[in-house]
C-alpha cells in the first residue's frame, strides 16, 4: 500500500500565554492511497485542525506533514498555492461555490487558475460524473443544497489530485442527499482510484469508510486500521 | 423599554458588521468636515460692512456652503444604503427568528442616529480647523475685508447637524425599506450574489425622471443670464448625477459588456473572474461608479470654468479643492467598503488555488470596468451641462485642454485601483480556511 500522506509527530497550538490551546498533541498517522479515511471525534478534539495541516491550510507548530514524498509543512505559501491548485481538492460543508460563476464555471476554476485553457467537455465530464448533466450553467443559486455539494465534489475531482479533503460534507444535508453524496466519495475511490480524507460525526459517514481515526483532545486514540480490522 | 430593545438590535448589528459602520461614520465626518469649514467662512464674511470685497465672498461661501451641503445629502444617501444592502443576511436572520419590518427600519433609523451624534463633533472640529487654514490662506493673499474675524462659532455645527441628521435618515429609510422586504431565506442563503439583485422598475422611472429634470434645468439656466447660468450649474450636474445614480445597475451592465472582450483576451482567468462579479453584482458596482462619476463630473465642470476665469483667488481654488477631495474621500471610501465584504469570496479563491497575486488582478480588472463606467459617465454628465452652458458662461467646454482630460482619466483611475487594493494587504493575510468559514469583516 502506497503512503500518500504522511503526519509525524505534529502538534498545533493556538495562541501563547498561560493558557495555550493544544489542538493538535504530537499526532502520527499515515494514509494509504486509494482508500477513504474518516476521522471522526467529539467537537473541539482536533479534527479540524487536522485536515487544515494535512491539506497545508495551516501550518504545524512541530512535526512534518508529508503529502506524496514531499514535505509541506515547511512550504512557503507560493508553493502551497500551486500545491492547492493542482494537487488537493476540498469540499466544504458549505459556501463551496462562487455565486457569480456557472456551476461548470467553478468546476473549471483550479484548471483555469492553473492558466490551462477552458476546457468546457472536460467540466461536462465531470459533472456527468456526479449526476449533474445538463446543468453546466446554472448557478450555484438555482442548484438544491446536495447539487452543489455535488459541483464541489466535481471540482475538487478535476485536477485528479492526490488527495481530496473535505470538511462536513454532509453536514448540511438530509439524510437521502448526503447518502448520495457520499456515495459519490466512495465512488471517487473504488472507480476512480482517488484518495479521500473525511471529517466528519455523520455515523453513514464512518460506516462506509475504509478506515476510521477517532481524535479526542488532539491525539489519536483509535484507528480502525491498526485494531486489525479490514482496511 | 421597546426603544431601549431596538437599541440593542441596531448595537448588534453594527458589531457583526464594524466595516459598514466605519464606512457611514467616515462619509458622515467628511461631509460634517465640509459644511463646517464652508458654512464658517460664509457667516463670518456675512458678518462684515458691505463692500465689494466683502460681497464677492459672502457670494462665494454661500455657494460652496450650499453645494457642501447638496454632496452631503447625495453621498450619505449612498453611504447609507449601501451599509444597509452589505447587511441583508444579519436583516433576514432578524426578520428570520420574528423582527418585523418596521422592527429593522427603526434598527436602521437608531443607528444612523447614533452614527450621526458620533461624527458630528469629530468632523466639526475638523472643520474648525480646516475654516481656520482656508482663512488663513485667505488673509495671506490680502483677500480678507477690513473688519472680518473668522468666528466658527454655532452656526456651521447647527447646519452640520441638520445635514447629517436629516440625509442619515432619509438615506437610512429608502435602504430600510429595501431591507425589510427581503425574503428572509433567499438572503441566508450562502449561493445568493451579494448585491445581484435585480433593479426594480420604480428605480429605472426615477432615474429617467431626474434625467428629465437635469435636462430641463439645463434650458432654464440657458435662457437665464449668465450669472445665473454658472450658479446653477452644479444643482443641475447633481440632478444628472442622481439620474446616474438610480440607473447604475444598468451603466455598470453596459460597461462590463464593452470591456468584457478585452478584460477575457487580455486578463486571462482574473480577467473572466472579474467579468462574472462585475455581471452578477451590478448593484455593488452601481455603487463604485456613483461616487467615481461624481468626483469626475465636478472635476470637469470645474476645470472647464477655470479656462475662463484669469487667475482663480485662493478662495475658489480651496473650494474646488475641499469639494474635490471630499468626493474623492467618498468614493475612496466606498470602493474600500466594496472590497471588505469580499472575505469569504477571495478567501474561497486561495483555497481553490488562486495566488494572491490572481487575487489582486481580480480586483484590479473589476476596477478597470468601475473606472470606465464612473468617468464616462461622470465626463458625460459634465458635457451635458457645460456643452449647452459653457458658451454661456464664457467658458466654452472646447477650451479645456487634452491633457486635463487625460490627467481626470489617469486620477480616477488611480483612485479606483488604490482604493480597491488598499484593504487586500490585510485579507489577504488571513488565512483562507478561517475567510471561508468567517461569516463577516
Amino acid at each position: 500500500m502506497n503512503t500518500v500522506l504522511e503526519l509525524e509527530r505534529v502538534s498545533r497550538t493556538y495562541g501563547r500565554g498561560p493558557h495555550p490551546v493544544h489542538a493538535l498533541r504530537e499526532l502520527d498517522a499515515r494514509l494509504y492511497a486509494q482508500s477513504l479515511t474518516a476521522v471522526t471525534g467529539p467537537s473541539g478534539s482536533g479534527k479540524s485542525t487536522l485536515l487544515q495541516c494535512a491539506a497545508g491550510l495551516d501550518r504545524p507548530t512541530s512535526g512534518t506533514v508529508r503529502l506524496a514524498g514531499r514535505e509541506i509543512s515547511a512550504m512557503g505559501e507560493r508553493e502551497l498555492t500551486r500545491l492547492r491548485r493542482e494537487r488537493i481538492g476540498f469540499v466544504f460543508q458549505s459556501f463551496n461555490l462562487l455565486p457569480t460563476l456557472t456551476a461548470q464555471e467553478n468546476v473549471l476554476l483550479p484548471l483555469r487558475l492553473a492558466g490551462e485553457r477552458r476546457d468546457p467537455a472536460r467540466a461536462r465530464r465531470m459533472l456527468a460524473r456526479v449526476g449533474l448533466d445538463g446543468r453546466e450553467d446554472a448557478r450555484p443559486g438555482e442548484l438544491s443544497g446536495g447539487q452543489q455539494q455535488r459541483v464541489a465534489i466535481a471540482r475538487a475531482l478535476v485536477t485528479e489530485p492526490d488527495v481530496v479533503f473535505a470538511d462536513e460534507p454532509t453536514g448540511s444535508l438530509d439524510q437521502e442527499t448526503a447518502a448520495g453524496v457520499l456515495g459519490l466519495l466512495r465512488e471517487a475511490v473504488s472507480a476512480y482510484g482517488a484518495t479521500v480524507v473525511v471529517v466528519t460525526h455523520d455515523p453513514a459517514v464512518t460506516a462506509l469508510a475504509d478506515r476510521v481515526l477517532r481524535l479526542a483532545e488532539g491525539r489519536l486514540v483509535t484507528d480502525t486500521a491498526e485494531a486489525g480490522m479490514p482496511v | 423599554m421597546s426603544f431601549l430593545a431596538t437599541n440593542g438590535l441596531a448595537t448588534a448589528s453594527v458589531k457583526a458588521r464594524p466595516s459598514a459602520f466605519a464606512g457611514t461614520f467616515a462619509a458622515l465626518v467628511f461631509s460634517a468636515t465640509v459644511v463646517t469649514a464652508c458654512v464658517a467662512v460664509a457667516v463670518s464674511a456675512a458678518g462684515v460692512p458691505a463692500s465689494a470685497e466683502q460681497a464677492e465672498l459672502s457670494d462665494m461661501g454661500v455657494a460652496f456652503s450650499l453645494l457642501t451641503v447638496y454632496m452631503s445629502v447625495f453621498v450619505i444617501g449612498q453611504v447609507m444604503s449601501l451599509a444597509v444592502a452589505q447587511r441583508r443576511r444579519e436583516s433576514a436572520l432578524l426578520r428570520a427568528v420574528g423582527a418585523g419590518p418596521w422592527q429593522i427600519r427603526r434598527m436602521v433609523a437608531t443607528e444612523a442616529l447614533w452614527t450621526a451624534l458620533l461624527a458630528l463633533p469629530v468632523g466639526y472640529g475638523l472643520g474648525a480647523l480646516l475654516a481656520r487654514v482656508w482663512y488663513d490662506g485667505m488673509a495671506g493673499q490680502g483677500m480678507i475685508p477690513d473688519g472680518m474675524a473668522l468666528r466658527v462659532g454655532l452656526p456651521p455645527l447647527f447646519a452640520a447637524a441638520g445635514v447629517l441628521v436629516v440625509s442619515s435618515q432619509l438615506g437610512g429609510m429608502i435602504a430600510a425599506w429595501r431591507a425589510s422586504r427581503t425574503r428572509p431565506w433567499a438572503a441566508l442563503a450562502d449561493t445568493t450574489v451579494q448585491g445581484g439583485e435585480r433593479p426594480g422598475r420604480v428605480r429605472g422611472f426615477a432615474s429617467l425622471v431626474f434625467l428629465v429634470g437635469a435636462g430641463a434645468l439645463t434650458v432654464a439656466a440657458g435662457a437665464g443670464s449668465a450669472e445665473d447660468a454658472a450658479s446653477e450649474i452644479p444643482l443641475v450636474l447633481l440632478a444628472y448625477l442622481v439620474s446616474i445614480g438610480l440607473a447604475g445597475p444598468w451603466i455598470g451592465r453596459l460597461a462590463t459588456a464593452v470591456a468584457a472582450p478585452l478584460l477575457r483576451g487580455l486578463g486571462g482567468v482574473a480577467g473572466e473572474l472579474a467579468v462574472a462579479g462585475c455581471r452578477a453584482r451590478s448593484r455593488r458596482l452601481s455603487a463604485a461608479i456613483t461616487p467615481i462619476a461624481l468626483v469626475t463630473a465636478f472635476a470637469v465642470a470645474k476645470f472647464v470654468s477655470l479656462t475662463g476665469a484669469g487667475d482663480p483667488d485662493w478662495m475658489e481654488i480651496f473650494g474646488t479643492l475641499l469639494y474635490a477631495g471630499f468626493a474623492g474621500l467618498v468614493a475612496a471610501n466606498t470602493l474600500v467598503m466594496l472590497t471588505l465584504e469580499r472575505l469569504r469570496e477571495f478567501s474561497l479563491l486561495r483555497t481553490v488555488g488562486a495566488g494572491k497575486q490572481q487575487v489582486v488582478a481580480v480586483v484590479a480588472a473589476e476596477g478597470a470596468v468601475t473606472a470606465l463606467a464612473g468617468l464616462g459617465t461622470g465626463a458625460l454628465a459634465a458635457c451635458a451641462v457645460m456643452v449647452p452652458l459653457g458658451g454661456k458662461t464664457g467658458t466654452p467646454i472646447g477650451g479645456l485642454p487634452w491633457w486635463a482630460w487625460a490627467a481626470i482619466a489617469v486620477c480616477g483611475f488611480v483612485l479606483v485601483w488604490g482604493a480597491s487594493c488598499a484593504p487586500l494587504c490585510r485579507m489577504l493575510r488571513v488565512r483562507p480556511i478561517d475567510g471561508v468559514t468567517r461569516r463577516s469583516s
